[in-house]
């Protein structure tokens, strides 16, 4: 049996090395998709983080990238977003300009206020019903960003505390986020990957 | 919980991990990727990369080497820092494999690159690392290892920091640094005006004292260099130590996960 591919975004500033080797530790293939014609033959589709999200979007424009990226979530087929990964999927987000977004999970990104930056390993409280990190609930993942994902709770799938909850995943059907980077966060970030891309792709 | 981290320091010279003491004397330790695999298998919070000689010797970031780290297949967050003087610079390093890039030489050179930088990864991904020491007339002040020259620290510098260019403030011990249980925490009281989360290092060794320096507020880690290198496990049995500090708990296999 063909082991499924992993395409991960390249957007030009995003840690694809890291995720890389992520994905091949947990045993799967992968392939740096930057043009449309990469799209072949993947099976999960991967936004990594790392970088600002107004250059992140021109990047994905500048590569045309954005349509195959909607098509392929449209299809149903699974997406994941990390970090900056995962606020690329709303609706919009305000870091430097007011900037449309992937608009694959309704939200907004927005600075966060009190602390300004959410930099270290925190736990993950999962909530709502949705079943594909329920395992992963009270487990400590490594977190690094100013801007937070502001999403309709009915997608909300985890969070995670700085005195005021801050979203750590969302999920709408086929599309899944971290706001954490599990490919950095040891035992139990490989742990959450390897499910939540198992789930994910049905396996 | 947002937890304070134990973050491992590995600092190279000439391409060796080198232990550093005081700034001006270097010991050789052994292969750099050998000891970040150690940390990350012993599940360290952060492992810090720093080139000492790359910005001195206008080499620019060393990125052969950043790649056969991460080749390792690290999964801990990797921080580097040596020779990045450019935007571009930076971003290739974040590419070859690093998380987050540590800044010196370019705070004293060019602010407006680092607002660059800034700009292009988010300053989250951007620390400024601070090597600081006590003048004869006691004050603190802020050391340029190019020029070994000292000065205040100036409202530019701290201007990169309220705008959000930098997101955190590596204060280094220079004179202490590989001494143990040597840190003065005098030298805080440069940004004791200043909202920074900051990151001590130099001279940080023993539990007490980590201790002290994890339940301040305004501390977001610690780091310790050579120290974690005198034993196997040293991270685990270092954490199990800090019983009153809010770090993630000791790794050492599933159960402990959390």
């Amino acid at each position: 049996m063909v082991k499924p591919l992993v395409g991960v975004i390249d957007y030009g500033a995003g840690n694809c090395t890291s995720v890389r080797n992520t994905i091949s530790k947990i045993g799967l293939r992968s392939r740096l998709v930057s043009s449309s014609e990469d799209f072949l033959d993947i099976t999960i589709l991967l936004i990594p983080g790392v970088g600002a999200f107004p250059l992140a979007m021109k990047a994905l424009n500048d590569l045309k990238l954005v349509e195959p990226i909607r098509d392929f979530a449209h299809q149903g087929r699974p997406v994941i977003g990390i970090c900056l990964g995962m606020q690329l999927l709303a609706d919009a987000s305000y870091e430097q300009d007011y900037t449309r977004g992937l608009e694959l999970i309704p939200g907004e990104v927005k600075p966060l206020a009190d602390p300004d930056w959410h930099i270290g390993w925190n736990t993950l409280e999962v909530v709502g019903e949705d079943a594909i990190a329920e395992n992963s609930d009270g487990y400590s993942f490594f977190f690094n960003h100013s801007f937070e994902f502001e999403a309709p709770s009915e997608y909300v799938t985890g969070v995670a505390r700085v005195g005021r909850p801050i979203v750590a995943m969302v999920r709408k059907r086929n599309v899944c986020g971290f706001q954490f980077h599990p490919e950095k966060s040891q035992k139990a970030g490989m742990e959450l990957m390897k499910r939540v891309i198992k789930e994910l792709i049905g396996a | 919980m947002l937890r304070k981290r134990l973050i491992g320091v590995v600092t190279i010279r000439n391409g060796w991990a080198v232990q550093s003491l005081g700034y001006h004397r270097y010991l050789p330790i052994g292969k750099p990727e050998c000891i970040v695999e150690n940390l990350d298998r012993w599940g360290v919070d952060e492992i810090f990369v720093q080139l000492i000689d790359r910005s001195i010797k206008s080499l620019g970031p060393d990125i052969e080497l950043i790649e056969k780290i991460a080749n390792r297949g690290l999964s801990t967050p990797l921080v580097y820092a040596g020779g990045i003087s450019s935007e571009v610079e930076a971003v290739s390093v974040i590419r070859a494999g690093a998380d987050r890039i540590c800044l010196d030489a370019l705070l004293h050179s060019n602010h407006d690159e680092v607002r660059n930088v800034a700009y292009r990864l988010g300053g989250q991904a951007v620390i400024a690392s601070l090597p600081l020491v006590t003048a004869d007339d006691g004050a603190k002040q802020w050391y340029n290892y190019q020029t070994k020259k000292i000065t205040a620290v100036d409202e530019s510098l701290v201007s990169l920091f309220k705008d959000g260019a930098v997101s955190e403030a590596v204060l280094i011990d220079c004179e202490n640094e590989g001494q143990p249980n040597a840190f003065d925490f005098g030298l805080l009281s440069m940004f004791a005006d200043q909202n920074i989360p900051l990151i001590l290092f130099g001279g940080l060794s023993e539990p007490e004292q980590l201790e002290k320096a994890l339940l301040m507020p305004r501390v977001s880690a610690v780091a310790v260099g050579n120290f974690l290198n005198y034993c196997e496990h040293s991270v685990q049995k270092l954490k199990t130590k800090l019983v009153a500090a809010p770090i993630r708990p000791a790794f050492y296999c599933e159960n402990s996960l959390r």
